[in-house]
């Protein structure tokens, strides 16, 4: 068998794949940002309670496998009366599993930047409102791009696992032509696993432009 | 202009501010001695309300900082602070260092803003600087950065935390000229410095502070030459 023959039959369906894995990872991607952000301001703040909400929400994300929250968002919910979709339960287990370690990133970012800061901001007369604003969130941006990186890297090999509940993405569509239409596996996987590389091999270069960039220098460290 | 009543300050079972009283007239520029740990620094911290006072009233212009109903953050534009570590906002250039105040909190639009911060920057002899980060500039260049961030804002009170204690050596000098030049113009500084020689030089009045208490207060002349306690002297004896 030629690979470049059957590499040119498999490509345009893995294509479709690959735009629903693109899909499944930029939309979970935003919204677990999103999260992530209002949840390690949450982490990180000065109230009790939700610090209190904050803990609860990150423990039983990252303590619980990702399959499992997806199973019963998914299968479990229905009977409920909460009906989703496999786009609607796969973007949505997503963006609040991986929302749970990017919390923690934002947590730990701005828990990085020295007090100091937050004195000369207030001493300004900032309200704490434009204190986060100006001055802390713009550095914790800074500090938390390899990490969060990272992150998204994460997700965007995890919504492989939401084609456990039929989604065609693109290790689904791999599987289908591997299996129920008997092309070589190996030829097939291989460009499989090519696909995510590409998808990911970006973002790490993204992650590492930003970190020669913007170096922050504290005096009081 | 300021005025501080009866003020005291725990640190859990640590007395650290035992009962200050201290009253500053407009345009008079204070030096605040005192070995480390005896309180200098947080008197500063409590007169913003960095630090809430646990009793007594501090009052600076109009505004009773200790009020629990005032608008602190407001109170505070009125209160310049220079700080030991400079405390410049690392991922701004020096120049928006000093506009974001001006923009941000008091609303003056970008132009204005930047003709302000320009001014005051070339006046404390970094007008060549202001596209730079502070990572660019050396220690001195920071301090009178953040001397120019606090008078953008027109405070009514400047207030000097150890301005130069961070700085080597060799920098302390362009930074204390900044701070003598100020000190001439007569507005209401309150220092707390280690440096002797700008008391003697810009100070209308010295404090002395021991173990959170003001033990002894006078004019520069008086107390360098003629130290009134035993506390007094035997600090004396051992920074000059």
């Amino acid at each position: 068998m030629d690979v470049i023959e059957i590499s040119k039959h498999a490509i345009p369906f893995l294509m479709k794949g690959l735009y629903v894995t693109a899909y499944l990872s930029f939309i979970s991607g935003i919204l677990a940002i999103i999260i992530g952000m209002i949840g390690g301001i949450c982490g990180a703040s000065k109230i009790f309670l939700l610090r209190w909400v904050y803990s609860i929400y990150v423990n039983i994300f990252r303590g619980t496998p990702f399959l499992i929250q997806l199973y019963i968002v998914y299968f479990v919910l229905p009977s409920f009366g909460i009906t989703l979709n496999v786009y609607e339960a796969g973007i949505g287990t997503l963006a609040f599993n991986s929302g749970a370690y990017i919390s923690e990133i934002v947590r730990a970012g701005i828990g990085a930047i020295p007090k100091e800061q937050s004195e000369a901001a207030l001493s300004l007369g900032m309200t704490p409102y434009l204190e986060m604003k100006l001055v802390i969130f713009p550095q914790v941006i800074r500090i938390i791009i390899p990490p969060l990186v990272g992150q998204l890297i994460l997700l965007v090999k995890d919504t492989s696992v939401i084609s456990l509940i039929g989604v065609f993405d693109l290790i689904k569509v791999g599987r289908e032509l591997a299996i129920a239409s008997g092309e070589n596996p190996i030829i097939i996987y291989s460009l499989v696993a090519l696909f995510y590389f590409i998808i990911c091999y970006p973002l790490y270069c993204f992650s590492i432009f930003v970190e020669k960039r913007v170096r922050l220098h504290y005096d009081s460290l | 202009m300021v005025e501080i009543k009866n003020v005291n300050k725990w640190f859990g079972k640590n007395h650290i501010l035992k009962n200050i009283n201290l009253s500053i007239k407009k345009g008079e520029v204070v030096v605040i001695l005192g070995p480390s740990g005896s309180g200098k620094s947080t008197l500063l911290r409590c007169i913003n309300f960095l630090e809430p006072v646990n009793s007594g009233e501090i009052r600076v212009g109009d505004d009773i900082i200790t009020d629990s109903k005032i608008d602190i953050y407001k109170a505070r534009r009125k209160i310049g602070v220079v700080f030991q570590h400079f405390n410049l906002f690392p991922h701004l250039s020096v120049l928006r260092n000093v506009t974001i105040g001006c923009t941000e909190v008091l609303r003056i639009n970008h132009v204005e803003a930047e003709k302000i911060a320009i001014k005051y920057l070339e006046r404390v002899g970094i007008g060549d600087k202001i596209g730079a980060y502070p990572s660019e500039i050396s220690g001195g260049q920071k301090q009178r950065v953040a001397i120019a961030r606090a008078l953008a804002m027109h405070p009514q009170v400047m207030m000097f935390d150890e301005p130069t204690s961070a700085l080597d050596p060799e920098m302390i000098g362009e930074v204390l000229n900044v701070i003598e030049d100020l000190a001439k113009e007569h507005r209401t500084m309150i220092v707390v410095s280690h440096e002797i020689g700008f008391a003697k030089e810009a100070a209308d009045r010295v404090i002395f502070i021991d173990d959170g208490e003001i033990i002894e207060e006078g004019t520069p002349g008086d107390f360098f030459s003629n130290p009134k306690t035993v506390r007094a002297k035997s600090f004396l004896d051992k920074v000059l």
